[in-house]
Parts: structure tokens; C-alpha cells; sequence
């Protein structure tokens, strides 16, 4: 399964992907506490990204659904970007959210128009002293 | 040479160079940037959930209460556990109470053979907890939180071939469920939630990388040719639409494969 672990701790750097997600779903608290329909997905994915670098990571989206994603990593000072492309590789339209305040974690908004594999473009800026474990949780309702 | 620089600059972004502002496209058939192997299989939940929201559905009446019979065959239960586990989501969308409590006891049923009753008997007792108290959010995510206790319990039990096929069988669940009921009260607007040809690859190749010993099975061959049938049905046209007759398809295919391993003797 590539770098890509959905959940599981298989890596070296358990403890930190651990607080990468810890971090994900403290950003994700504050908005299930104030929308009883949202739910959150239990399972939850990680890898790492270095500086200055992106990735796509494939995600199937349900028309009519809304859903809310969350990308962290664990150095407060590393900024991260989420941008959501469609199966073609276009940009979508979707809400940033700032939830935490926090530059290491990025939250994104969106409703599709249609059902299909998007994907979601994880990346860490250039400026950032070393590679950054993520973790990705997603809410839908 | 100015054009040259803005070809440039666009090339530096769309590889996966990083500024404030996304690229306008990525090239996903490249990977450009990077395409990461993944392997996510929505919830029947997500599913229902877009179903929903196009009008009143009879969940209920999409409860068959199938009966069935545990055996040592173990990859069978663990199809059989994604099985029931995509009806608990069904019964949960319905709202039914007593069809939940049925299938939480179902789900301890079959986590027996498959080795994971001690922690899917802590969730099934979350999942009474939240039913008493009416909490349906809750009952939907204790739900998904069973579901995730078992995949990641047999994972670590070193287990992660019958994971696989956990997942699997709540999908194919969640997959008859919706073209039963697309077929029966067809929409084009519906038609667009079975446009899922992207998880069909994924589980196709989560299915290759099963050992080759699993594969011989009767249920598995079956499984294995209704993947390989389903994605032609599940393409959509032009305009996004997949026609009632490719929506009967799937229903049929799935239908089949669902009573199969249902069955004992497929």
C-alpha cells in the first residue's frame, strides 16, 4: 500500500503521526460540537511530505453530501495547504475553514455536484525545516 | 523569454511545488503531483446519507432479514460480517431500533469465528447505549466505530486479508442496497451516487493482492468476476448519467454475488 497507511501504526514514527492526528481531530471537535449531523469518519490516514512538496490523495465524494476535512502535522511552526481537484484535475471550489488557528492544520469544506473520485491535494510549504508526518480525518453528513 | 518564465513557473507549480495559491489543475492520470496509493472505501452510510437527501426512502423495506448459517469457513464470515454490518447502517438510516439491536447480535455472531468478539462486544454495547438514549448521530458513529474495530483488530492480528474482505462486503451491501432501490424509483440525479468506478479499481486491486491459495475459493472466483463486470455498468455517460438499464445491471451482479455468500453452497 505505498507510504499510505489508513489508520494502522506500521510506521517509525508512531508517536508523532499520533499527534498529527491528535492535532486533526482537536481542529475537528470544535465544529462536531456545533453540528450534530456531521459525522466523523473513524478511520483516518497518514504518511509524511517534505518541504515544498504536494501530493494527491484519492478520495470517492457523494453528490449531496457536505463534507469536512482536516490535514495536520505535528510542527506548529510548518504551515500546510488542502485543495481539492476533481477527476480531471481541476481545482474545486471549497470553504477554508480556520478552526484551530493554527498553520499546521488545514481544513476544507465542500459540496460535490457530482459523485466521483476527486482528489485532495495535501502539501507542506517550502519553508518548513523538515518533512511533516500527516494525518487526514474527514466528517461528512 | 517571458513566456518561457510563466511556462515555467506553471510547470514548477503544477509538479508540486508549493505557493499560497493551489494550481488552477493538477495531472492526476501522471501523478503530478504524486498520486498517493490509497485504499479508501467509504462507509454504506456516506451513500445513504446522498440518498437521502433526494427524498424519503424505505430503508425498511431494504432489510431482507437474510438468514444464514457460520461455518470455519473464515473468509466467507468475514464477507459475511461486512454484510451485516452495511445492513446495521441500513437499519440505522431507518431509524429501527429493533432491527439494529437484531443485527448488533448478529455482528457478535459472526466476530466470534474471526476472533475480535472481545472489543466488537464493547462497540455493540456503545452502539445499545446510544439507541436507549435516541441518540441516532450516535448510534451512526458507534456503528462506523464497530466497523473500524474490527478492520483494525484484524489487522493487527495480522489478519488484514480477511480486513480486506470485511470492507468488501460492506460495500457490495451498501451497493445492492442502492441500485435496489434506484432500480425500483429511478432517477438520473440518483443514478450519479453509483458512479464508482474509482473505489470498484481500489477494490479490485485490494482483491489482486490477496494470496493466491484465498482466491481459490468459490466465493472468491465469483467475487472476481462480478469486479471485473461491475466497472462497464458503473461508467457513467457524458453527461454523468448511468442508465436505469446499467442500474438494473449492477442490482443484478451484486444481488447474485450478495446471495452467493449467503449461501452455503454458491
Amino acid at each position: 500500500m505505498g507510504e499510505l497507511v489508513a489508520g494502522m501504526g506500521q510506521t517509525l514514527f508512531a508517536e508523532e503521526l499520533d499527534h498529527a492526528k491528535y492535532l486533526a481531530e482537536r481542529a475537528a471537535i470544535s465544529v462536531l460540537a456545533t453540528d450534530s449531523e456531521l459525522i466523523l469518519r473513524e478511520e483516518w490516514w497518514k504518511g509524511n511530505l517534505e518541504p515544498g512538496k504536494a501530493k494527491l490523495f484519492p478520495q470517492q465524494l457523494f453528490s449531496k453530501n457536505t463534507y469536512q476535512f482536516w490535514l495536520a502535522v505535528p510542527d506548529p511552526s510548518a504551515t500546510v495547504f488542502l485543495n481539492l481537484y476533481d477527476g480531471e484535475g481541476k481545482l474545486i471550489e471549497t470553504r477554508a475553514v480556520d478552526s484551530s488557528r493554527a498553520k499546521n492544520v488545514a481544513s476544507i469544506v465542500v459540496t460535490p455536484e457530482k459523485t466521483g473520485t476527486y482528489y485532495l491535494r495535501l502539501a507542506l510549504e517550502k519553508s518548513a525545516e523538515a518533512r511533516q508526518d500527516w494525518a487526514l480525518i474527514y466528517a461528512f453528513k | 523569454m517571458r513566456r518561457f518564465i510563466i511556462v515555467l513557473f506553471a510547470a514548477i507549480v503544477g509538479s508540486g511545488s508549493i505557493s499560497a495559491e493551489p494550481p488552477a489543475s493538477v495531472d492526476v492520470k501522471k501523478g503530478s503531483p504524486q498520486v498517493i496509493a490509497a485504499s479508501i472505501i467509504p462507509v454504506p452510510m456516506e451513500v445513504f446519507s446522498a440518498l437521502d437527501k433526494m427524498g424519503v426512502m424505505d430503508w425498511n423495506g431494504q432489510l431482507e432479514k437474510r438468514d444464514f448459517r457460520t461455518t470455519a469457513d473464515r473468509p466467507r464470515t468475514a464477507l459475511l460480517l461486512g454484510l451485516v454490518i452495511s445492513d446495521g447502517f441500513m437499519a440505522v438510516q431507518a431509524k429501527n431500533a429493533t432491527e439494529v439491536k437484531r443485527i448488533g447480535l448478529l455482528v457478535q455472531k459472526l466476530a466470534g469465528p474471526l476472533g475480535v468478539s472481545e472489543p466488537v462486544d464493547e462497540r455493540i454495547k456503545s452502539i445499545l447505549e446510544a439507541l436507549a438514549s435516541g441518540q441516532w448521530t450516535q448510534v451512526k458513529q458507534e456503528m462506523d466505530r464497530t466497523r473500524q474495530t474490527v478492520l483494525e483488530t484484524m489487522r493487527k492480528m495480522r489478519d488484514a486479508e480477511l480486513a480486506t474482505l470485511v470492507a468488501l462486503g460492506g460495500w457490495l451491501g451498501g451497493t445492492e442496497a442502492i441500485s435496489s432501490i434506484l432500480e425500483e424509483d429511478y432517477s438520473a440525479e440518483g443514478s450519479d451516487l453509483l458512479n464508482q468506478t474509482g473505489i470498484l479499481e481500489e477494490l479490485q486491486m485490494d482483491f489482486d493482492q490477496l494470496s493466491e491459495l484465498l482466491k481459490e475459493g468459490k466465493i472468491l472466483k465469483k467475487i472476481d468476476r462480478t469486479l471485473a463486470g461491475l466497472g462497464e455498468w458503473m461508467e457513467p455517460d457524458e453527461k454523468g448519467v448511468i442508465s436505469l438499464v446499467k442500474v438494473s445491471m449492477i442490482h443484478q451482479e451484486t444481488r447474485a454475488l450478495v446471495e452467493a455468500i449467503y449461501a452455503l453452497d454458491p
